[in-house]
């Protein structure tokens, strides 16, 4: 039987009828790509092993060739394009482009151009010149490679270094244009689960349309740019509490959903069904809601009916189709845990959705980490991930808690950090490769002299000294925002 | 404003450029710089001077691009997708708008309330708001639409698959934009107006720092403090856990991918109602307060209504199911609860709600018809008539076996519904009930069934007869009234009556055979009725027959009669004498056997024969019995 990354040489090559067939072969070239490189750590690449990778990364690119004359696989910041299509990476794919992306990196190359020319035993050769660079003490590792590329000589696959573009960081005119768009649709996000909230509450018929359109627009953002619209996730708003809680819930469910590989319709239904897991809220009396008080027995028992008010708000909503289905997962499980406990109390055991748990676990993390009327001052993000790992496993499925922090880091943006350097940043990018989930992107926002920074410099933590493998900055621990009354909200916005 | 919204794949087409302002001056369109780079984006491009020729070849082109869609549109509603005239229309189109798109490279169309133009040159115009293509898009807010060189057949498919839709109760909130987004087109591209996304009021809130008083000799003093902190803190953990890479805690191991995607997978699949009535049921099993008890039961069955306009009847059983499990759990509810679920089950039964069942009656599947029954199982008496309204409209055979047999259970229980639904029902309700009442076999019935025996159409009192044979079996009062309908006009149901009274021997009907036979009009009945008749004369009769019959046996006997009416004649008495089977009986068909006419002779011979057989058959079947 053949395993996952086989490919049948016989299958004809399919009609590139979207470029859907090309994010397919991106994904198998690159696993297949990887699957070379570890081997030629192993075994000298003559070796018989090697034929059947070898034969199906061939079989890829053969793919490729009958549509285009070439084929490209690029690397900028932390994606990968192949022929100028993002590749989308996702749980099942993510070491191997980590991996990949590693060893480009490591070699500085920012492309690799296969000819239509290319043979089988080009890539043997590619792959011994690949792996004989080396990467720890050669201070120019890309002009080492090219110039045994040439020397080789191997025409048919080229490669071109890697240039950090200017003006792709946080700070560029490309991401301001997306931080608007995000802005606004955050905003505009929070006035519509205003507006279906009001309606339910009234007893109103509510339209989703204007809301549909919102979500899509999210889920575009977070398969383009996640880290925009999980910054905007420190936008903490204590009146209106329960709409910017869900419009978080939302973008921290979508985060999850797309690093899961969910394709954007499904993504769509999860912002959704997201968006309203609060709406049984829309029956709790407001004050209760904006209590500045604890609350006492009575109180809590007409909170915690607010999940089986929203399955009867759901119910009450025109035509029970696939959406509103999904959103009454969100709605009665995301105060289930995962070991049942929880409320609504359970009569009999229940396997809670995979919705309901990516939900509930996008809910506790939002809330931990919000100011409500009642509790102004919230947990920091990465003492809120602490108390959650350790409820992995009874309240949180153990996965998805794993997925939640790859998707958000271990230190989740927003985090106020000190580094190494006595600067105080606030973590604004989350790394992508799962390795470095400790070394985000911060802004710096105090200089070592102390002095504040309105529009400071964005660093990546996991950049090195050059020639060197320390780390230019480092972590050295999280603080509390409130002790410094820093508003981590301004720096995405 | 405008906005840009592409569904154009997210890399070419970013979301940054949904924030560009497109100025339709003349054939100016104002783009960004990015926007141009981008593959495949560069599309609103500066058409200038472009010869006039040239222009009118590319609008004349366009034009038929359009008729052919609209052609299309047109027909994909009346032929199946496997239809081949259905394959031909989307060829037809995606070949003429390859070609266009080819020859002319993209085009750009501003989409007005009914129409659609380009280059100041109108493509296409409708003003019918029903069936308007440019009001279609309109109206979801569409303001542009781009063609791209490159569309493929597949896209160009679900682009009229797209336009062709029309409202989908099921999902109200999904228009035109949403469906296009779906459907991830990467040569079709469209500007929405941001109608949908404006809120002018919605300013994000920024809190202003507060007062930070010495802030920096406050940062210095804790970042000694903090970073000395940090480092014990640092090390303290490095003893406790050795150094742990992030991966190593955070990586998702192989098992573990491989469990969350075939959760993914088995997700999709769920059957989503089910899934919705186990999410009502848990609320329903622990919800305590009484008014949102009774509102998620009302909604629930308000929301079955659009499952069995379907016809799903899978669901309609569990829905009934739930509230039947929910009225037996224990500990039991409280009395409340339990008289709103069964106001509920009795609204399942309710004729008006039933009735949507209709028009799927006839052509259920096994799976939707046995559900249907067990459904129908759960509803109590008070949704009789309902059901007797749906038994009516059932022409299939199996379907209305289905529905009879779950009548004659709940008559079983309680007859007065259905003898109560006797009275001014259309014949072939009254057909279907008596037959249901048969089945019953209630001794309450015959007084509702006697008020029938002269009932207009003969299809019911053939039934009638049938139910009071059954209900006979027991009650003896229905057995003599069974023989009323020996007179009736239907020579079917006088030929069933004399089987019936041969077949129970049924004593109290001989006094009325003689009579009939005596009578002016039975020689003018068909002879297999005659025969029929002597057979139950014979079957009933004993030996003070024989005379009668030994007389008809003569070929003296009516003289005056033509031969083959006085060999009918000696038949008839055969008959009466082979169901006999007496000894007399046996010397009168032996004596028969010598008869002038042949074909009486014949007859008699036979006669015995079978009477032979018969206790031969008889005797084994004694012997068999002894011997067990």
């Amino acid at each position: 039987m053949s395993s996952n990354t086989d490919i049948d040489k016989n299958e004809p090559a399919p009609p590139r009828t979207a470029d859907v067939e090309l994010l397919n072969f991106g994904k198998r070239f690159v696993i297949q790509m990887n699957i070379l490189l570890k081997m030629a750590q192993i075994h000298q690449v003559q070796n018989s092993s090697f034929d059947s990778p070898v034969s199906n990364l061939m079989s890829v690119l053969e793919l490729c060739f009958a549509h285009d004359d070439s084929m490209t696989i690029a690397r900028e910041r932390d994606t990968l394009f192949l022929n100028e299509e993002k590749l989308k990476m996702d749980i099942e794919t993510f070491s191997s482009f980590s991996n990949f992306m590693d060893a480009l990196a490591q070699r500085k190359i920012g492309k690799i151009n296969f000819l239509k020319t290319v043979t089988g035993q080009d890539l043997r050769n590619f792959i011994v010149l690949f792996n004989s660079v080396d990467i720890k003490s050669d201070p120019e590792p890309f002009q080492t490679f090219q110039s045994s590329l040439e020397k080789f000589p191997l025409e048919s696959i080229k490669i071109e270094e890697y240039i950090e573009k200017k003006g792709i960081d946080l700070s560029s005119n490309v991401h301001k244009g997306s931080k608007e768009f995000a802005k606004k649709t955050y905003m505009n996000t929070v006035s519509a689960v205003n507006q279906v909230m009001e309606s339910a509450k009234l007893n109103q018929a509510v339209s989703m349309k204007r809301t549909k359109r919102l979500v899509q627009s999210m889920v575009d953002l977070i398969l383009q740019e996640e880290s925009v619209l999980l910054g905007l996730t420190n936008l903490r708003c204590y009146d209106e509490y329960t709409y910017h809680h869900s419009v978080n819930v939302c973008i921290l469910s979508l985060g999850m959903g797309q690093r899961l590989g969910y394709d954007k319709i499904e993504l769509s239904n999860l912002g959704m069904a997201s968006l309203f897991h609060d709406i049984g809220k829309a029956n709790v009396p407001v004050d209760l809601l904006n209590k500045p008080t604890d609350f006492d027995d009575e109180e809590w028992k007409i909170i915690r009916r607010h999940p089986i008010l929203g399955v009867r708000n759901i119910l009450k909503m025109k035509g029970l189709n696939e959406l509103a289905i999904k959103t009454m997962y969100g709605s009665f499980e995301h105060h289930l845990n995962y070991d049942n406990s929880g409320y609504p109390k359970l009569a009999e055991k229940r396997k809670l959705s995979l919705f309901g748990r990516i939900i509930s676990t996008a809910d506790c993390y939002d809330a931990m980490t919000s100011s409500r009327v009642y509790n102004r001052i919230p947990i920091p993000p990465d003492r809120a991930l602490q108390l959650m790992l350790k409820k992995s496993g009874t309240a949180f499925d153990p996965v998805l808690i794993k997925v939640f922090v790859n998707c958000i880091g271990s230190f989740p943006i927003g985090t106020l950090v000190l580094l190494d350097t006595s600067e105080i940043a606030v973590v604004v990018q989350t790394h992508p490769d799962s390795d470095k989930g400790d070394r985000p992107k911060v802004k710096i926002i105090v200089t070592k002299s102390g002095q504040e920074m309105i529009d400071g410099e964005v660093v990546d933590l996991s950049e090195t000294l050059t020639g060197a493998r320390d780390f230019k900055r480092s972590i050295l621990r999280t603080i509390d925002p409130h002790k410094y009354k820093v508003d981590v909200s301004r720096y995405f916005i | 404003m405008i906005i840009y919204f592409s569904l154009h794949n997210i890399k070419t087409l970013s979301i940054e450029a949904a924030l560009t302002k497109i100025i339709a001056g003349g054939r100016l369109f104002n783009v960004n710089e990015d926007q141009k780079k981008q593959p495949g984006t560069a599309s609103l491009t500066l058409k200038g001077e472009t010869d006039d020729i040239s222009l009118a070849q590319e609008i004349s082109s366009l034009h038929e691009v359009f008729k052919v869609l609209i052609k299309a549109l047109k027909n994909l509603k009346i032929y199946l997708a496997n239809n081949p005239l259905h394959q031909r229309f989307l060829k037809e189109f995606y070949s003429k708008l390859e070609l266009h798109l080819k020859t002319y490279g993209e085009s750009v169309l501003t989409v007005g309330q009914y129409t659609l133009i380009y280059h100041d040159q109108i493509i296409y115009e409708n003003i019918n708001r029903l069936d308007s293509l440019a009001f279609k898009l309109f109206v979801d807010g569409v303001r542009k639409m781009t063609l791209l060189e490159g569309i493929t057949e597949e896209e160009s498919g679900s682009f009229l698959d797209v336009l062709g839709k029309s409202y989908d109760a099921e999902r109200p909130d999904d228009d035109l934009v949403t469906l296009l987004w779906e459907k991830k087109f990467h040569h079709i591209k469209f500007q929405i107006i941001e109608d949908y996304f404006s809120d002018a009021d919605q300013v994000i809130q920024i809190s202003e720092p507060e007062a930070k008083e010495g802030f920096n000799s406050m940062v210095q003093a804790e970042l000694v403090q903090q970073k000395e902190l940090a480092k014990k803190e640092a090390s303290l953990a490095d003893e406790q856990t050795g150094k742990f890479r992030f991966h190593q805690v955070f990586r998702l191991t192989e098992d573990e991918i491989f469990s969350i995607k075939n959760e993914m997978k088995l997700e999709t699949e769920k059957d989503l109602i089910s899934e919705l009535i186990q999410i009502v049921y848990a609320v329903l099993q622990v919800e305590k307060e009484e008014p949102l008890f009774k509102e998620v039961v009302e909604l629930l069955v308000q929301n079955s209504v659009q499952m069995i306009e379907a016809g799903d009847m899978v669901q309609i059983e569990k829905i009934a199911r739930l509230f039947n499990s929910l009225k037996e759990q224990i500990p039991p509810l409280p009395d409340v609860k339990l008289a709103i679920l069964n106001d509920a089950i009795v609204s399942l039964g309710k004729t008006d709600y039933l009735s949507k069942i209709e028009p799927h009656l006839n052509t259920m599947d096994e799976k939707n018809l046995s559900a249907l029954g067990e459904y129908l199982k759960i509803l109590n008496s008070s949704a009789v008539h309902s059901i007797i309204d749906i038994l009516s409209k059932a022409k299939v055979r199996k379907t209305r076996k289905l529905i009879s047999d779950i009548l004659v259970d709940m008559g079983k229980k309680e007859i007065t519904p259905i003898l109560n639904r006797l009275q001014g029902s259309p014949w072939y309700v009254v057909r279907n009930l008596v037959q249901v009442i048969g089945q019953i076999g209630s001794s309450q019935a015959v007084d509702s069934l006697r008020k029938l025996i002269n009932y207009p159409d003969e299809r019911v009192r053939k039934e009638i007869v049938y139910s009071l044979m059954l209900i006979g079996k027991e009650n003896e009062k229905a057995r003599d009234m069974i023989l009323y309908f020996l007179n009736d006009h239907d020579m079917g149901i006088r030929k069933q009556v004399l089987q019936i009274i041969q077949t129970n021997r049924h004593e109290k009907g001989l006094p009325l055979l003689i009579k009939i036979i005596a009578g002016n009009e039975f020689e003018a009945r068909d002879s297999e009725e005659r025969y029929l008749t002597f057979s139950a004369l014979g079957r009933l009769g004993k030996e003070d027959l024989l005379p009668m019959l030994r007389e008809r046996l003569k070929p003296t006997f009516l003289s005056f009669l033509k031969r083959s009416l006085k060999e009918e004649q000696a038949i008839c008495a055969l008959y009466a004498l082979r169901h006999m089977e007496s000894p007399e009986a046996i010397v009168l068909l032996t004596e028969a056997k010598k008869h002038p006419y042949k074909m009486v002779a014949d007859f008699a011979t036979k006669a015995l024969y079978e009477i032979q057989k018969s206790k031969e058959k008889k005797e084994l079947k004694e012997t068999h019995e002894l011997k067990h």
